[in-house]
Formats: structure tokens, sequence, C-alpha cells
């Protein structure tokens, strides 16, 4: 077998062990280890690059904090801050069906202001909102599908990593990048905000909701009101104020949003030992979990690499002579599809060195390239069978949840559809990127 | 207050049964719970001293790194006792309907494949474990004069860690073989 | 004729130029030196950018076989490589990027036996091929030309250079390219320890205009290295035109860093950056202050057994005789 036919088995043979019922990421790791074996001929090499992988693949700053932003979801769920959160939400929202929805959107897109990693934003609403939205008479899926989606806004808004790794790649200005995010970020939001409404209305059994009868519900004072919400404004006003302050940066947030978190709590008297553990065990089951998938998705996309899969799909692909506007939609099919398989960052590593040389030979514009290049990516967040945002949710949901992986796709799967309409979106209209510069 | 009594953990596929392993994967479970902790204090104290004192702390970005690499591994073998490691359910339940022998026996396949994987890795890292110990003059991380910190007790704690999760995946099959776990 | 199966990867992408011209240049002329005796063909798999290896574990991939082509780099590896970072060791030296490139392969190669040696303890055979990043300056959100501007100053920078600042009161915070731009426009902190050509696409300017000439000097980095087993397995004709190509490499990196610091430069002063030139004796002061720079690092060099004093002595006299003295004997304190 030739690399590029081993890089295409390996899919299919993912496909079959994943849904089988192989953790996710020993089927990686697995699959990775035959297939260099295979290129090479080496076993020895194969078991060494596994050894590489293990050690380098998360060993980064960015990488260290993402329990820290798991610890500050648990806490502000466990200490019924989020609760009270969604409780004055659901006053707030409660003559819209799927209203939670709205306003679990409507919280990302703020939360996307302090964090640079999807991965934060779906560890934190997982556990503040989907425990509400099922309280609240919401189907288990869209619950999950909402925080999933919504997920996705943590990279869209700065600050965001992805954009950082492009301007890297690519030689755009990083601040540039940021601002071009902005408008795409919000009208994701909002075609997310129209797309909740429209399914309460259109396919109320697909969101649920409707069976806390909103009408005899006692109203909240004001007074009321503000006393719950202060918590979680005083976290979001701390984390906020001290990025745009200056005083930490976003990575660092995640250990001063942890810490305010804990503090408040702990103020509140509404964190015990016993819970503080609790949430500490399950901070560290959600970490792991992760941390292991992103150093099995790292192993498999050396493989791909050693494979020559990425440079046959460039040179055929790519280089097959389209005009501009056949390139862009080239590259953008084969983002999405390989984010049916890879992580994010990889795509782009593996994608954009191709493409944008390319693309600059065509004078494309490279600061809406990017817009385009994170949506594209970003989508693969949310499709199976490897979706970072949807196991996310499944392993911080905790293993004895009642809610399936492919509950969480299915729930997914509208939203991944809206962005795609985003995304065309941009592709039409260029001026939505590049209008705030 | 919401309950967390659905991240209580050890109610997992090797729970019970297995002798000394269960407390053993408690425990550095719980250092790797006490390390995340440590990492913020860390963060934080690190912002305060800029911020306040204009005396940031040399090596964070060392120690953080070397810190999450740790940690996963000291909690990989209790994530995996637990039962929060990510996989698809669907065809195990499937197949569990028609038939429970079946399924167990997918379960113990799978978890011998686990172990078998991770035995591999750690045959393969332990020479690398033994050449950070021997000539920690070349394996450290950060730079002479600013931050130095040797990657020997890191490598000893992903050994360990894989060395657990290994018994952990091998419990876990035993398990299915005789029946306890669906 | 034989044929070759390859694999050159490194840490950093393609927009990198020590990168950009492994595939632009060093393997074509590979090629095009094989050709010439017909003997031996390459199938070069090229793997940039960290999709195979992760920055900084070069040395190791090649020690393991897992890749065969890649780069020998001090100052993202000081474990394997730290015996690269002599310039790191030694701030102030020359501004002169292809001088400093010179005397430290000259330094490395008068070792008698050096060479060899570092390639029997990383696995890694250094071909030459040798670069180096242009002058590292600071760029601020005030101007700085005494040290009493500096004091309190946030500047940040990688680990290494961090400790160029002691001798003055500004204050060293870690990042990298990656965050500095962020971490200046929030306030985090006030500018960087950087160079002009990384600068420029970043547009740095636009949130610490000031572009503080200090001159910490040009910094060499490393060059280009083959896996032991494989150089090893190579015919003489092979060997040398690797060589070949790596002297290509280095000539066609320094042609274009050249015109890049000049098109940079422009672009910052177009963009309104503005270049302050940091007074001369004040800078004495600092260096004179500072804490030696190079100790540490020569400890460090000694624990592997690496003839350091020597390469040293080399390094030092070779710039001596290109007319360059340090204002301060650092190796010799
Ligand atoms: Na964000
Ligand atoms: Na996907």
């Amino acid at each position: 077998m030739t690399g590029l036919e081993i890089g295409f088995a390996s899919i299919v043979v993912m496909l079959i062990l994943i849904y089988s019922g192989l953790h996710v990421a020993i089927t990686l790791m697995l699959v990775s280890f035959v297939g260099v074996w295979m290129i090479r001929d080496n076993p020895d090499m194969a078991a060494k690059l596994m050894v590489a992988a293990f050690k380098d693949s998360i060993s980064d700053y960015l990488f260290g904090v993402v329990p820290l932003f798991v610890l500050m979801g648990l806490v502000v769920s466990v200490a019924g801050i989020g609760r009270d959160t969604f409780d004055v939400a659901q006053q707030a929202f409660r003559k819209i069906l799927g209203g939670l929805g709205v306003a679990t959107v409507a919280a990302n897109a703020i939360f996307a202001a302090i964090t640079g990693i999807s991965i934060a934003s779906a560890a934190v609403f997982t556990k503040v909102a989907v425990p509400e939205m099922r309280r609240h008479g919401y189907t288990p899926h869209f619950s999950v599908g909402v925080v999933a989606g919504s997920a996705v806004l943590g990279m869209l808004i700065p600050p965001s990593l992805l954009f950082i790794l492009y301007g890297v790649l690519t030689e755009q200005s990083v601040g540039d990048l940021f601002i071009a995010g902005v408008i795409p970020g919000l009208v994701l939001a909002m075609t997310y905000g129209l797309g909740i409404v429209a399914m309460g209305r259109w396919a109320p059994g697909f969101i649920g909701g409707t069976t806390v009868s909103t009408d005899d519900m006692p109203t909240m004072s004001f007074g009321e009101m503000a006393a719950k919400l202060a918590p979680i404004v005083i976290l979001v006003a701390l984390v906020l104020g001290g990025i745009y302050g200056g005083i930490f940066t976003p990575t660092e947030a995640g250990a001063a949003g942890a810490a305010g978190a804990l503090i408040i709590a702990i103020v509140k008297r509404r964190l015990g030992w016993r819970d503080f553990w609790q949430v500490l065990v399950q901070t560290g089951h959600t970490t792991a979990s992760i941390c292991f998938l992103i150093m099995g998705a790292s192993l498999y996309s050396r493989m791909l690499a050693l494979s020559g899969m990425p440079g046959w799909l460039g040179d055929t692909v790519l280089g097959a002579g389209f005009g501009v506007n056949g390139v862009v939609i080239a590259m953008i099919l084969i983002m999405v599809l390989l984010g049916t398989i890879l992580d994010s960052a990889s795509i782009m590593l593996l994608v954009l060195p191709i493409a944008v040389p390319i693309l600059i030979g065509l004078q494309v514009d490279l600061i809406w390239l990017g817009v385009i290049a994170i949506l594209a990516v970003e989508i693969g967040l949310l499709t199976p069978p490897f979706g970072l945002a949807v196991y996310v949710i499944k392993s911080t949901l905790g293993p004895d949840t009642d809610i399936t992986l492919g509950q969480i796709f299915k729930g997914a799967a509208p939203f991944a559809l809206m962005m795609a309409l985003v995304l065309a979106l941009v592709f039409i209209f260029p001026s939505l990127a590049t209008a705030l510069l | 207050m919401t309950d967390v009594n659905d991240a209580t953990p050890a109610r997992g596929q090797g729970g019970g049964g297995d002798g000394p392993l269960g407390p053993v994967v408690a425990g550095l479970n719980a250092l790797g719970s006490v390390w995340i902790i440590a990492i913020m204090l860390l963060i934080c104290a690190d912002i305060t001293m800029r911020t306040l004192f204009n005396a940031p702390i040399a090596g964070v970005a060392e120690m953080v790194a070397f810190s999450i690499v740790g940690i996963v591994f000291l909690q990989l073998a209790h994530t995996l006792r637990s039962g929060a490691l990510t996989r698809s359910d669907l065809l195990l339940t499937l197949v569990a309907r028609r038939s429970e022998r079946a399924a167990r026996f997918m379960r113990a396949l799978f978890n011998l494949t686990g172990a078998a994987l991770l035995a591999l890795t750690f045959w393969y890292f332990v020479p690398v474990l033994a050449k950070a110990w021997t000539n920690p003059e070349r394996n450290f991380m950060g730079n002479p004069g600013f931050f130095v910190i040797p990657t020997w007790p890191l490598y000893a704690l992903m050994a360990i860690g894989m060395a657990a999760t290994v018994l952990q995946y091998l419990a876990s099959a035993w398990a299915n073989l005789k029946g306890r776990r669906p | 004729q034989e044929t070759l199966n390859l694999t050159v990867a490194t840490g950093h992408p393609a927009v990198f130029l020590w990168v950009k011209h492994i595939g632009e240049t060093f393997i074509p002329t590979v090629n095009a030196e094989l050709a010439k005796t017909g003997e031996v063909e390459i199938e070069w798999n090229e793997a940039y950018g960290g999709t195979l290896v992760k920055l900084g574990a070069e040395a190791q991939s090649l020690q393991d076989g897992l890749i065969d082509v890649g780069q020998a780099m001090g100052v993202f590896d000081p474990a394997k490589m730290g015996i690269l970072n002599m310039t790191y060791a030694m701030p102030f030296g020359p501004t002169d990027a292809k001088l400093v490139t010179e005397a430290a392969e000259h330094a490395l190669m008068s070792s008698e036996g050096f060479l060899d040696q570092l390639a029997d303890a990383t696995g890694a055979v250094y071909i030459g091929g040798g670069i180096a990043i242009d002058g590292y300056n600071i760029a601020t959100t005030t101007p700085l030309k005494t040290r009493a501007d500096m004091a309190g100053v946030k500047i940040s920078g990688a680990g290494p250079n961090l400790s160029w600042l002691d001798g003055t009161d500004a204050v060293g915070v870690q990042g990298s390219y990656v965050s500095f731009y962020n971490d200046i426009k929030t306030g985090v902190s006030d500018g960087l320890i950087g160079w002009i050509t990384a600068n420029a696409p970043a547009k740095i300017w636009e949130v610490a205009p000031y572009y503080n000439k200090v001159d910490f000097g040009a910094m060499y980095v490393g060059g280009l290295a083959v896996s032991k087993d494989r150089w090893d397995g190579f015919s003489d004709t092979t060997k040398e035109a690797f060589r070949v190509a790596a002297q290509a490499y280095q000539d066609a990196y320094f042609e274009e860093q050249n015109a890049r610091i000049e098109g940079s430069t422009q672009a910052m002063l177009d963009g309104g950056g503005e270049i302050v030139e940091f007074d001369e004796a004040e800078k004495q002061a600092w260096i004179e202050n500072m804490a030696n720079p190079s100790s540490a690092w020569m400890e460090a060099a000694r624990a592997r057994g690496e003839p350091v004093d020597e390469i040293m002595a080399a390094y030092v006299a070779y710039l001596s005789d290109a007319g360059f003295t340090f204002t301060r004997n650092y190796i010799e304190e």
C-alpha cells in the first residue's frame, strides 16, 4: 500500500473502531501506530512516535490552563451561581419558546470575550447550562447541542487562539484578525438565536422546553433578580476587567477566573469541603479525558503528515487551476472534511501552508480568508466521528449521564448547519469580516 | 445547591474487588487534583507579583507546561476507572440488548487493546526515563541562567501513570470477563 | 541508481525564512548536486510547522530516526543543543547576522572533534547551513534612551532574553511572539525584546511604536542537521551534496533576510513606528551592571562535557579579528 492509501484506509478503520466502542483516544493511537508501522515498515519507529506524542503534544502553557477553565465552570455550577443566572434568564425570556437556549448563546458570546479556547466554553456551559435547561424541560439533545454550538463563539470572538495560530502561519496582524472576527462572531450568535426561535416555532419537539408553564410562575422582583445575578456579574467583570485592564492574559484568565469563582462560592457559603473535592476530582477527569484525546489526535495528524495525504490533497485539489473562488471553496471543503477526523489546530497546520501561497498568488485578502478558515475548521468541533466540543461535553457530563455521544452530535447538527450558513454569508459578503478594519 | 453526585467516581468498570489497585489509582488521582490547585495558585501568584510588585515569577510557563502532562498521567487511570474516558456506547448498547455476554466480551477485548497499546508505549518509554535520569544535563526544560527544571521527575510520573492505567485496563477487562460489568 | 526516502521536518512553519529555504533552496540544491553523478536520487517528504515534530523536539526526533533531516537549534532546544546558544550568552555582540554566524560556526568547528562529539551525544549531525536572527532590540510604548526610562517598564521576551534586562530596573515578562501583540495592547506588558523582521508581520508598532536600538546583537540560532544513522550510511558524494546545499541554503537565507530587514524597517516607519537611539554611555553602564550572562550557560555546557571554554575563546577571537570587541569580557570574569 502507498502512504496515501494507508492514510485513507486509516479513516475507514478509525470510523469502525470508534463506533464499535473502543475508547476514542486509544482508537486514534492504535490506528496511527499501525499506520506509521505500515508507511515506514518499521514498528520501532511507530512506537517512538507514540512516545513523542505522549511527551510533547500537550506540554504547553495553553493546555496547562485547560483544567483551570474547567474548574471555573464546575465551581460556578456547584455553587448554584449558574442556576441563579438561568433563573433570571428564564424570567427574562419566558415569553420565548427556547428562551433558555437563547440565553445560553448570549452567555457564551459574553464568555467568548474572556476565553481563547472553545474547550473552555464547552466545559463551563455543560456544567452551568445543561442541568438548568433540562430542569426546565428541554430535550437532552437540544440542551447539549446549544452548548456545543455556542462553544464555537469562543474562537470567533477575540481573544482566540486559532486566530493567533492563523496569524503566525500567514504573517497577518493578530490585532486585525481579532477585529475581523467580531462581526462574524456576533452574526453567528444572532443566527443561533434566530435559529433557536425558529426551531421553537416549527420544530418544538426537537427542543422541548414546553413542560414548564411560564404564565403561572411567580414573577421575580427586580431586587431578587439583581441578587441572583450579582455573583456572575462580579465574576465576568473580574475576568473581563483583568484581561482588558492589562492585569492578566487570556491564558492566565483561567487561573484568575477559577480563583475568583472559588472565592465567590466560599463567601456565599455555597461550597463545602466535600463538594470542593468532588469538583476537583471531576476537573481532573475532564482534563485527563480531553488531553488524552488531544494526544491521540496529535499522533493521528502526525501519521497523516507522514502518509503524504495533506500534500496530495493540496496538489490535486487546490492546485487544479481553479479561479479564486474555486480555490477558496476547495479549501473550505477540505477543511470541513478534515474537521470530521482532526482537531482544529492540526487542520490549520496541515492545510494553510499549502493553500495560502496559492491564494496569495490570486491576491486574496488574507484577513477575510482567516475568518473563513476559522469558521470552516470550527465546524469540525461539531461533526462526528471526532468532534472535540462534543467530546468535551460528554466527558464533562460525567460517566453516569443518560446523554449519549450520538444525542450530542444530533443536537449539535443544526448548529453546524447554521455555521455553514454564516460561513457562506462571510464568503459572499467579505465586508462582514473587513468592515471594522 | 446543585448536587455533584453525578461526579462521584469509582462506580466504573473495575470498581472493587481488585485489591490495592483501587486505593493506588485514587491516590494518584488525588495528587493530580492537588496539583491543579497548585497551578492555579502559582499563576495567580505570578499575576500578583508582576502587577503589584514588578517582580514576576521566573519559569511559570515551563512549570505549567511540565505540570499539565504530570496531571494528566496521574489522573488517567482513575478517569478510566470511573468510566469518563470518551467512547461511543452506540454499538455496545445495541449488542447488550441482544446478548449481555457478547457485549461484556467486546468490552473486555477493548480494555485489553487499551492495556496492550499503553504497555507497548510504557516499554518504549522506560529507556527515555532512564536516559533523563542518568543524563539530566541534556534532559531539562527551561534555560540555564533563567530557569531550569529536570525532566526525569515528570517522566517518572508519566511512567507511573501509564503503568497504573495498564493495570486498570487489565482489571477492567477481568471484571468484564467475570461478569461484574454488563 | 539508488533511491533514498528522506523525511525533512521542522517545528517552525515555512513563513520563517530558515524553514522557507529548506524547501526553496536546500532540497533543490541537493537534488541538483546528486543529479550530476546520478548515483543517488532522493524522494523527499516535507513536514514543516510542527505537523510531524514539535518545536524543540527536532534533535530528539533525529536521534529516534523519526525524521532524517531537520534543524539543530540551540535557543528552541537548550537541553540537547544548548552549546549552539553561545551568542545568547554573549549579548551586546555584533549586529551583523552573517558575521555572527561565521564566528559561531568557526568556533564550533575549531575545537577538534567537537561536532562529532555533539553528534554522538545527540544523534544529530550538524552539516552547516548556520543562520542567525537579525539584531535584537526593544520595542516599547514609550521611548527608551536611558536606564531611567526603563525603570518599571514591563518588557516581554522569551526566557533567555529576559536575563539581558538585568542591570536595569525593567521588568521581564515571559512570553512569545504568539502573545506579544495582545499582551502589549491590553497592557500586561509595555514592550518586547524582539527583532524587526518578526515585528513587521505582527505589526508590533501598532501597539509599541518606539523601536529602541539597544543593539543586543544578531543571534546565531543553529543550522541544518541530519540523523546520525542516516548520515553514516551516506556515500561521500551524497555527504558533499548535502554540504554544498547547506551552503547555498545559508547564502539564500542571508540574502533574503537583508532584503526583509530593509522592507520591515520601512514598513515600521510608514506605519507610524519610530527608531530611538539608546544612549551609548547608559548602555555601557547597563552592561557593567548586568549579572554575567555567560556563566550559568557555560557551567551547563561544562556539565555536558563540552569544551565550552575553547569554543568561546575561538568565537571571541574570530570576532576580534573581524574588528569587533565586546566591551565586557564575559568569559574571563
Ligand atoms: Na474568545
Ligand atoms: Na469533527
